[in-house]
Parts: C-alpha cells; structure tokens; sequence
C-alpha cells in the first residue's frame, strides 16, 4: 500500500484550455504558472480568486479523495489550507491538543519507511506534503473537541477516520515524519534549513529535532547564490568551420553570412519585445524565420545553421534556469557591487517576489522552456522546417554523446592541491551536466513534436499508434546508453540528461516498447538507490538523481501506471565491480547548488516554509568532503603490425604505471602541436610557395593571354617538389614544439626518464597526426590556395596588391620622415578647389594667389614622399588631377592673382605670367618624374578635352603647349615618337580650320627641334617605366 | 566632437535646401564657426544625400530625362563655353555629378542607340577625356569638379580619408601595444565579415569589453549609424562580440545607446583602455 500517491488517471494537462495547437503547446509546457507577463494585475487577482474557490471547495467536499486535507497525488498537488495570507489567523499549534498520538506515530513510520525505501514516486512531492501539514493554518470545525472516547468508537476503521482533521495532530505528524527523515533535511540548502531550525512548531513539538535542526543549519555551507540572468553574447566565427572553404559555393557562403546576421536581427528582436504585453513571437517574427528557412533549404546550408544554432542555445541556456532567475539565499557581497546599491533595493525586493505565496507552483511544474530557451522552442516550432529539424537532431545526438563521455582526471592521492583539483573537476562536471540537459530537452521536444497533442489523447487510440510507432528505430538509443551508464557507473551524469529527454515524450510513447524498457530501468534504478551515505555513490548525487526521476513520473504525459504496476519487468543491474577511471557515481561531484540549479522546484519547500516563518540569521560552518581516488583503467593492447607491435605495447606499459594525467598530458600535447605543425606549415612554407607563384603567374600572364587554367596547372607542378618539404618541416616542428610543452605542463619532479619517454612519445604522436594530414593534403592545399590567390590577383589586374603596399610603406618615406607631410586627402580637395576655379563658374574677382598654388606644389610633393598614409587610388587621383591642372595651365585657364610685378602694361604682365606658369609646370614636372610611384596619364594633356582648352582661347599662345611638349621628353615622361603621334591623331579630330593649321605648325616645330635636338636626348626614352623605381632608387 | 541631438537638427535644419557647392560650404563655416570644418562636410555631404535620395525618382522619369536633354542641347547649342549642365543642376535642385550621368547616358544612347554599361559610363565620368564629344567632355568635367557631395573626385577624397583614418589608427594601437588582426589579414582567413581591426587580446574601454574596432571617418548621424549598425556593427557583433566605433567625425550623442549590449560609440582613440595583466606569469 503506498500511503499518499493514488493513482489517478486524469492528466493535468486537461485542465488547460485549448487553443491553436502551436500556442497551446507552448501554453501547456509553461504549465499553469501564474505569470506576471502578459496579464493584468486584475486578470491574475481574478485567477486567484478562483483558485481559491476551488481549493475551498475541494476541502469541504467529502466526495473528493479519501484523506483530508487531500494529499499531495499528481494532478492536484495542492497547497491548500497552508498558505498564509494577511486575513487568515493562524491557530496556535499546541502538543497537549494532540489526539491519538499512537496511530499518529505508527502512521508516521509507516510513511517514513515508504519514502526512505523510495515506494514513493516522488519522495519530495511528499516532504512538500509534509511541509504542508507542518505549517497548515488549521480547520474551524472539530478544533479541539475530538476526544480519545469518539476517537476508539472509530477504532476498527483506522483508516477511515480522520487523523488529520485538527492542526495540531496535522502538525505532530509532521513533526515526526520530519524527523525520521532529518537525513535528507539536512542536506537541503541553507535557507531551508534556517527557516525550520527557526519553526517555532517543530521547536514546540520537538525540542530535540529543533536542536538538530539548528545545528545543522549553523553548520552548513550549502548556500544556494542568486542566480544572474546571462547577457546575450554571440558564437564566434571560427575560419575552420566557418570560412569559404566550408560550403559548396560562393552563393551557399554569402547566404549563409546573411542567415548569421538575420538569425542575431531575431534574437535581439526578441530580447528587447518578448516581455511586452501583446508582443507575440510567430505573428511578428513567423514568417521571416520561415522565409530565412526557404533560403537555407535553396542553400544547402541546414547544416551550418543547426550547428550555430546549437552553439547559441548553448551558450545562452546552459547556465540555470534558461539564464533566467529564479530565487534564491541572500545575495553575496560580489552579486551587490556588481548591481551598485541603487538595484539593490530592487534585487531585495525581487528576492521578496520569489517568496509570497502567489508564486508557489509545488514541486513538480510540468516541463518548461525558461528564459532564453522559449525564444529556441518558438524558433522551431515557428520555423516548422523538417530539414532543420532533422540537421539539428542530428547535431545534438552528436553533442549529447561527446558530452556525455566526459572523463575527469583523478586526483593524485598525496595531493596537498587535490582541493582545487576537485573545485576544477566539479565545474567541468558541472558544466558538462547542464548543457547535456539543455540539448537533451530540446533533442526530446524536436523528436516527439511531430505527436504532442493537445489533449491527452484517447486511450483507444492508443493501441493502434503503439503498433504503427513501434516498427521505427529511436533517434538516439538512450536504452543503450542508459544501461552503459548504470554498467560503468556514471548514472549520475546520464540520468540527468536522459530525464530531461524523456520528460518531453507524448502520452503514446511511455507505452512504446522501447521507451517502456527505458522507463522501467529508470524505475528499476530509483528503487534501488537508497539514500545513505555509501562507498559507491555520495549522498548528494543519489538525491540528485531521486529528486530528478520523481520529477518524471511527476510529468504529466508520463503514465501513472508505469509506477504501480506490478509488470515492471526487472533487469538485472549489472555493475561494474571494479571501479574504473571512467565511473563518476563515487566521486561527490553534486552539491547544493548544482542539486538546486537542476530542480529548482526544490525551492518551493523554503517558499512554503518563508510564507509560514520571516526573518534572518547568520553564516557559518562548513561541509568537509573527501576525494576518493581511483585506479587507472586497465589498457587493452591494440593489433598492430609486427614491427611496431612491441613499441606500441611498450608505449602502452609505460602510461599503465604513470598516473592518468600523464597519458592525458601526453595525448593532449600531441594533438595540440600536431595540430598546431599544420597551422604552421599553411603559414610559412606554404604562403611562401603561394607567393612564389604569385610572380611566376604575374610575368605568365602578361606574356601571352593564356589559358588560366593550364597556367595554373604548370605552376603547381612546378610547387610539387617543394611541397614535399612540408613532411620534412612538420617533423622538424613536432621534434622541436612537443617536449617544450610536454616540460612545461608535467610536474617539475617528474624522473628524467619519464620525462624523456614522455616527450618522445608526445612528438611521435604528433608527427604522426601531422603528417598524415600534410602527406594527403598538401598538394590540394597548395593548388587551391595558388588559385585564390590567382583569382584575386586577376581581379585586382593590377600591381597594388597588398603585400606591395605594405613594402612600399617601409621602403616608401624618406629615412628620417616624421610623417606630418599633409594628408593626400587634403591635397586632393585643395586641387579640386583650384580646378573648381578654373573651369569654373567664378566670381569675377575670384582667383588663386600665385603663392598658393606654389606652396600646393610643394605640399603636392610631401605628401608623396611620405608613403605612409597614401593608398593606390589617392595617388592615382592625384595624378590624374595635376594632369588636368596642367592642362588648364598651359592653356592659360587659372587666373593666377598676386603676381609679384604688379605692372599696368600689358605685355609685360603677361611675360610675368608667363614666367610664372612655366614655374609651376617646372614643379608639376619634377613632382611627375621624382614624387610619383604610379603612371602619371600625362597622354591626357593630348586628349580632345584638354587640347580644346587652348582651342577656346581667343588669342592662341602656343609657348607654354610647346614647354609643355619639351618638358615632358626632357623629363623622360613620353618619348619624342610618342608625343608626335599623339600630335598626329589629334589633327585627324574634328576642330575650326585655323586652329588646325595651327596645331600642324606646332606639330612642325616640335619635330624639327626635335630632330636638331636628337644627339641630346636621352637613350631612354622607350622606357616608361613607373616612376616608382626611379624613386626607389634615388 | 559629439553633438546632442538638438545641436544636430539645428545644423540640419539650416542646410535644409542648399546646393553642393562650395559657396554653400562657406556660408555653412560661418554660421557654425565652433564646429570643425571636416563635421560640418561630413553632415553636409549626408544631408545632402538624404535629399538627392528623396528626389531621385523624381530626376530619373523617362520625361524629366527628356527634358534635361533637351535643355543642355538647347543651351550648348547658344554658348557651348557656359555652364549649361552645372546651371541646369543648380536650377532643378539635383546633384551636378548625378546630372552630368543623366545627360552622359542619355547622349550616348542616342548615338551608339543602345543603352550604355554602367562600367562605360563612371569610367568616362572619372575621365571626362574619354567622352568622344569635346563639349560634353568639358561640361561634365565642370559639373564633377564643382560637385562637393558626388562624383568621382569626391568618392575618391572619401576613400582616402577612410585610409588615412585607418593607418592612423593602426599606428595609435601599435603605439598602445595592442596586437590586432587587420582587414586584410582576416579576409586571407576566410572571414565572411571584416571589422577594420580585430583585437587578438579584448581589452576593456570605459569598463566595457571590445573585441574589435572600427573606424569611420565620417560624422555618425541616425540615418548612416542605422545603416551602418544593419549592415556592419552587428555583423561585427554577430561574429567578434562586443567591439568600439571611432566616429572621427563625431556622432550624435544620443545614438551611443548600445554600449550595455557591446557596441560602445566615441570620437576618439579612447584613453581609458585597461588591458589583460598576465598576473600568473609573475607567480
């Protein structure tokens, strides 16, 4: 006979109301909490007028259930009578109002060994009961009048009398079961046991339980802190997952940057809107994550998506309770500086909230997605991809089982630091268990979301679906790694998780004949795990585990019969009797704060509790835990080639005596440096034969317009050799990288030869990791990067490449340059303002002083000097525009002003222009030939535009065309026949009769001095040559 | 320099319709003599563009081509040497540089009868020689060179600008001792979206951690920070985390409101930078 837990049928779920099926489902795993969000104050003062009713009607029906108050069963646990509020007087407990004690007591027996022998299906469900009992507030009817006459009338039906119809026997019951059960009391967290040690009934009806109380309450640490709500932080983008290299094509790769940023759009979206009032997640995000869908599924790209997604759940959710906040002990002294003393009022009063009654939803809420996690559920449901379901299925089975194989070092046994070993062990565990959970849920929710229902559905159905659903392989085989995990005793990693899993099942599936397999173990599992301290498993991760499966068959898609019923079929629980460096149930790796971080529903016993009692206390005391060590495990020899056999064995012999962490070191570095050789040999040898090509490809090219891809071919063949080396190089790595990390991360005690064989194998490993890589590899590597290379270079069809740049920026300034030459920016607006004049439209008196324009000259070559803040298209646009500038210049287009004699006669204050012009065209000359390092277009000064300037002018002066003309051969910037056919298609234009006979008499002139001045020019006239490596010279 | 919104909308305001010119400039300088010169261009030049963006439909119907068309023939046709396209701009509140493209585009169409590339055209509004029509040459070079918000030349002085903020930076985080990843580097990488520097150490600026900066020689209003915060910063964020923008220019004030989610504004290389100490290595 089981004392409180009836079988009852009806789910909970039905008392939710239906809807659409996507809101309802959502409503239906947030369960009936009585969110603040989304309601109004009036709509929840109404819900709780209501909840009121019913409970008080519940109470007064003698139809209900047979005890009273009714018990704690699964689709009503209540929390009736027990909470105070402000109208209700409580009675005053009293010891000496105690009716028939005797049956009270043997009750209390009675229902203390069904808990502590785990016949309970949720042994906290019953200490809630208990709780209830304890700090009930008392009936009105029969208070003190029951008397031991009326009470043995009743005697024969024992079971039919009502026990419990007073406050004080309810509280003497209590009391007693409290006690009997004062072991797992006292491993509850701090505030709980505070608020018990401080219960004036349990002081009034036991001093002797109150005394234990208060001195486990004085002696413990376990203190839960105030958890802090995680900000939003992003996956990084890693180039090896994650760059060009990873997708099918260039489109998959630029979708795929989009889909990040439109994913992170949805998520801030939905931070910032979620707790608004009538924001709803599928009317405004629905169709643009469907519409992101339709362009991942054209893309291929599902995939990488699952697996971003993935990590983001990850990194938002795993910390407690969705990275929301739940409740919690005072706030340390860290949590208050970070918030400042202005939220501090805040936090308290949140701390408040947490603990009035209204917030009390017994403990065991229906499986939800808190926090962070609604926006991922929303997002799939939203969604509704079957592709993306399937890839993120996919990569949380992956997860799960990496996760779940977790390994921790040992600690050495004389360790003087094994406590800091053990913090860091408990946090990795830790980390480990809460993510798995995390993945596990959703893995849960994505595979029996295609069968939730609204509505429990009819059992008749049932029969038919069990048969359809029973032909389909489960998507990960938690039977099997269930069973794994109680062999290798590691339950308390795996249960966790696979109870997460399970607590998202639909009503139909407990019944399958995998999962019933499953549910039974689990069953199986609970049943045995007694609670006492014991060599095999501490006390804490059995509670862990007791508190997490009676949540599941709390869940209300998870069948009350699956508990009762006789037909478990037993299997018999084989463990592993040696234990082994992998089992992790003897290590005491849960504590308080993880237990509650796992089932925050614990919490509801200290909310129970506050709402009865107030107040503080102080701190002290301490938990003292043991490490218990392990032996290595034993090593199976592996078959290997002859040769090498022996070697392999010895490698094998030498780790078994060494401690585990050795082998770990040693593996771990091997991977590292092998990995890192890789890296290595990609950044050195390899761009190096990248860039080798790069100017075997450059003179290729310009040579004939040849096919690419031959090209391209040729080069890498002729890489080929060299690429060889790499094997050469990757070894020469490994021998000098390995050791060096091994030294520097094994004790500095460890024995010489230890410590030799140790490195020798860690750069064998490595090697061998390396090497196989780069010995498959390398070619491709080298092809492709050769081909990236070729086609930006192809792109780009120019000498700017980058790499060029930056030399040019260390070989470009003068020796002793400071750098604080003008901006190339500035002098290219300067120009264009001295252009903007002389093409005008000016003001009448508008003009440019001589000396300005000088000084622009002068700055024009600074800047040019300084090569540090020039980049290719400034310097082109400079050039171009002293081109232009010239041009204007000569054909006498800039009105210069404050020439120096400032004379009324005409000629000779056009000779003092003259001479000035001819200045500053001397200075653009020598900046073309000594400053610049691109091509200057000086062929422009010949174009029909520029040549029209002089054509425009009245009155003709063809002396300054004609330096020009001069100039330009004397500076070695266009040879004699250059400038003659320039000269020569210019007169097959379109231009006025005089002007054409003009520019032929010009044509003349410059042909014939240039023929008188032939022995003076210069042989190197054909050389056109960027100016570039005149300046480099120089 | 950053401008509170009020002090932002009163320069706004005042260039509510002027011309790109640099008459316009001037004036612009002496009615705001506190502001520097580069912030108030900087605003200009993007309230100006708001504008030509509000009206550029308007320029671009089949009639309005038609007409400007016409208007420049009929005009060089009387004085071939006065500023026919610059006027006509001027006149129908439009960019010089965006009409010199309008009537480029529509000559070349009628001569060649087909419609021209768009490579074709910019590069002939980069290189006025190229026009094969001597007249037009000098009129859209006219319009190009006295264009201060459009065009070739502007674009290029932009760009420079950007560089030259850059290296100046580079050399600022050089000097701090900071070791970065620049633009080009992580392009090398294969990242999909390159911040101008990635610190390969975050360090914290005005007790906010970045991860990475990026530079904008341009003042920071709504309208650029909006789009700059869709199509990059987030992005950036997305990919690195939290990081800093340096607005050279200056911002207003008021859009620095990410700083808490890890996009912090200033206009500056900050001063209050608290670096990583490797305290284990002094054990």
């Amino acid at each position: 006979m089981c004392f409180t837990s009836t079988p009852v049928s009806q789910s909970s779920a039905a008392r939710f109301p239906s809807g659409t099926s996507l809101e309802t489902f959502a409503a239906i795993q947030e369960g009936n909490v009585t969110s603040i969000t989304g309601s109004s104050l009036q709509e929840e003062r109404e819900m709780l007028k209501k909840e009121r009713c019913k409970l008080l009607h519940q109470t007064s029906s003698p139809a209900g259930l047979s005890l009273d108050p009714s018990t704690p069963t699964k689709p009503n646990y209540s929390w009736n009578g027990s909470l105070i509020t402000d109208s209700q007087v409580v009675t005053c407990a009293d010891l000496s109002k105690v009716s028939c004690k005797k049956q009270l007591e043997q009750l209390a027996q009675l229902y203390s060994t069904c808990i502590a022998e785990n016949l309970v299906p949720n042994i906290f469900l019953e200490l809630f009961f208990v709780l209830q009992l304890l700090t009930s507030k008392g009936t009105t009817s029969l208070e003190d009048g029951e008397n031991d006459l009326e009470f043995n009338q009743g005697c024969k039906d024992a079971i039919e009398r009502q026990h419990f119809r007073n406050v004080h026997n309810c509280v003497y019951f209590a009391v007693q079961v409290l006690d009997c059960q004062f072991e797992i009391i006292s491993h509850l967290e701090r505030g709980t046991l505070k608020l018990l040690a401080e219960n004036e009934r349990i002081a009034s009806f036991s001093p002797g339980l109150h005394a234990r109380l208060m001195k486990a309450y004085e002696s413990s640490t376990a203190k839960v802190s105030l958890l802090l709500p995680s900000s939003v932080q992003s996956v990084s983008f890693q180039p090896e997952t994650d760059n060009r290299s990873n997708f099918p094509s260039d489109r998959a790769f630029h979708i795929f940057k989009k889909q990040r940023d439109i994913f992170y759009e949805l998520l801030r979206e939905w931070e910032d809107n979620h707790e608004k009032p009538g924001w709803d997640f599928e009317r405004v995000l629905g169709n643009r994550i469907r519409a992101m869908m339709n362009h991942l599924t054209a893309a291929y790209n599902h995939s990488h998506f699952a697996r971003l997604f993935q990590k983001q759940l990850i990194q938002m959710c795993k910390g407690p309770i969705g990275g929301g906040t739940s409740w919690g002990d005072a706030p340390d002294q860290d949590v208050l500086n970070m918030l400042g003393s202005d939220n501090l009022s805040r936090l308290k009063r949140l701390q408040e909230r947490f603990v009035v009654p209204q917030s009390i939803r017994g403990p065991c809420p229906p499986p939800a997605f808190p926090g962070c996690q609604q926006f991922f559920r929303d997002f799939i449901l939203s969604a509704g991809s079957y592709q993306f379901n399937q890839h993120l299925m996919d990569s949380l089975c992956l997860k799960i089982l990496e996760l779940d194989g977790l390994t921790l070092v040992e600690h050495e046994p004389s360790d003087g630091e094994a406590d800091m070993d053990e913090q860091d062990e408990k946090k990795r565990f830790t980390v480990a268990l809460m993510t798995l959970r995390l993945l596990a849920k959703f893995l849960g929710f994505l595979v029996f979301l295609p069968y939730q229902t609204v509505e429990p559905p009819s059992r008749d159905l049932q029969e038919s679906a069990v048969a359809l659903r029973n032909q389909t392989l489960p998507v990960l085989d938690v039977l099997k790694l269930l069973r794994q995990s109680i062999l290798n005793r590691r339950t308390i990693l795996t249960v966790p998780w696979i109870v997460e899993f399970l607590s998202l099942v639909d009503h139909f599936a407990p019944f399958l004949d995998y999962y019933w397999r499953v549910f039974s173990l689990l069953l199986q599992l609970y049943r045995c795990l007694v609670l006492s301290e014991d060599k095999e498993m501490s006390f804490l991760n059995k509670l862990l585990i007791l508190a997490v499966l009676g949540w599941l068959f709390q869940v209300p898609s998870v069948p009350e019969e699956l508990f009762f019923t006789s037909e478990v079929k037993q299997e018999g629980l084989m463990r592993d009797t040696m234990t082994s460096a992998q089992a992790l149930d003897s290590v005491p790796l849960v504590d308080q704060q993880l237990l509650y971080t796992c089932c925050p529903f614990l919490g509801e016993l200290r909310k129970l509790l506050a709402s009865f009692v107030a107040g503080s206390g102080a701190k002290n005391g301490g938990f003292i835990r043991k490490i218990t060590p392990t032996a290595a495990e034993s090593l199976a020899p592996k078959p290997s080639v002859t040769q090498q056999k022996l070697q392999v064995e010895l490698e094998q012999a030498f780790f078994h005596n060494q401690p585990p962490s050795l082998r770990r070191t040693v593996e771990f570095v091997a991977e590292r440096v092998g990995s890192n050789c890789v890296k290595h040999i990609k950044a050195t040898l390899v761009a190096e034969l990248v860039k080798r090509a790069e100017v075997m490809l450059q003179d290729k090219v310009k040579e004939e317009d040849a096919n690419h891809s031959k090209l391209l071919d040729e080069v890498c063949a002729q890489l080929d050799e060299e690429g060889a080396q790499a094997l050469h190089k990757g070894r020469e790595f490994c021998r000098l990288k390995g050791p060096e990390a091994v030294r520097v991360l094994l004790p500095e005690e460890t024995a010489a030869a230890v410590l030799n064989s140790a490195e020798d194998i860690a750069v064998g490993l490595a090697t061998e990791k390396a090497c196989t890589w780069l010995s498959t590899n390398i070619t491709a590597l080298i092809k492709r990067e050769v081909r990236t290379t070729f086609n930006r270079m192809l792109r780009v069809q120019g000498p700017s490449l980058p790499s060029e740049d930056a030399q040019g920026e260390r070989k470009g300034c003068p020796p002793d340059c400071q750098h604080h030459a003008p901006f190339p920016s500035q002098i290219i607006n300067e120009i264009k303002d001295v252009l903007c004049i002389a093409v005008g439209p000016r003001d009448e008196d508008e003009g440019i002083l001589y000396v300005q324009l000088e000084c622009l000259l002068k700055r024009l070559s600074q800047t040019l000097q300084c090569r540090k803040f020039m980049c290719p298209t400034s310097e082109q646009q400079l050039a171009r525009c002293t081109v232009e500038l010239a041009s204007l210049l000569v054909s006498d287009r800039v009105p210069i002003q404050g020439l120096k004699p400032q004379t009324q006669k005409k000629p000779e204050r056009q000779r003092g222009k003259k001479n000035a012009v001819y200045s500053l065209l001397k200075s653009l000359l020598l900046v073309w030939k000594e400053d610049f390092w691109t091509p200057v277009p000086v062929q422009l000064m010949f174009s029909r535009k520029n040549v029209g300037y002089i054509a425009e002018v009245e009155q003709r002066e063809w002396d300054l065309f004609l330096f020009m003309l001069h100039g330009l051969v004397d500076h070695g910037l266009m040879g004699n026949a250059e400038i003659e056919s320039c000269l020569h298609s210019l007169q097959e234009l379109l231009w006025s009769s005089d002007f054409l006979e003009e520019l032929e008499t010009i044509s003349r002139i410059f042909i014939s001095e240039y023929h008188v001045a032939e022995p003076r020019t210069r042989p190197c006239e054909l050389v056109r040559q960027p100016r570039g490596t005149v300046a480099a010279q120089s | 320099m950053k401008l509170s919104k009020a002090q932002y909308d009163e320069i706004a305001q005042f260039l509510g319709h002027v011309q790109p010119t640099r008459q316009s400039l001037r004036k612009l300088k002496e009615r705001f003599p506190s502001q520097s010169q580069s912030t108030l261009l900087s605003i200009f030049s993007q309230e100006y563009q708001k504008q030509i963006k509000r009206t550029h439909a308007k320029h671009h119907t089949a009639e309005a081509i038609k007409t400007y068309y016409q208007r420049y023939l009929n005009g060089v046709m009387k004085n071939a040497a006065a500023p026919v396209l610059l006027e006509l701009a001027n006149e129908v509140d439009f960019a010089p540089s965006l009409m010199a493209r309008i009537v480029l585009e529509r000559f070349l169409q009628e001569q060649e009868g087909t419609i021209p590339s768009k490579t074709l055209i910019n590069s002939m509004l980069r290189d006025s020689s190229q026009i094969p029509d001597g007249v037009l040459a000098n009129q859209v070079y006219q319009c190009t060179v006295n264009d201060c918000c459009y065009g070739p030349l502007v674009d290029c002085i932009k760009h420079a600008i950007g560089h030259e903020h850059e290296v100046l930076l580079r050399e600022m985080l050089l000097e701090k001792n900071l070791s970065f990843l620049a633009e080009e580097q992580l392009r090398a990488k294969g990242y999909d979206k390159t911040p101008d520097f990635i610190l390969e150490v975050p360090v914290a600026v005005e007790g906010h951690i970045i991860h990475w900066i990026e530079s904008k020689a341009s003042f920071g209003d709504e309208c650029s920070h909006q789009a700059y915060l869709h199509d990059q910063f987030w992005s950036y964020w997305n990919r690195f985390g939290p990081g800093l923008v340096i607005y050279w220019y200056g911002f207003i004030e008021e859009l620095d409101c990410h700083r808490e989610r890890g996009i912090l504004l200033k206009d500056c290389f900050p001063t209050d930078i608290v670096t990583l100490r490797h305290s284990m290595a002094q054990h």
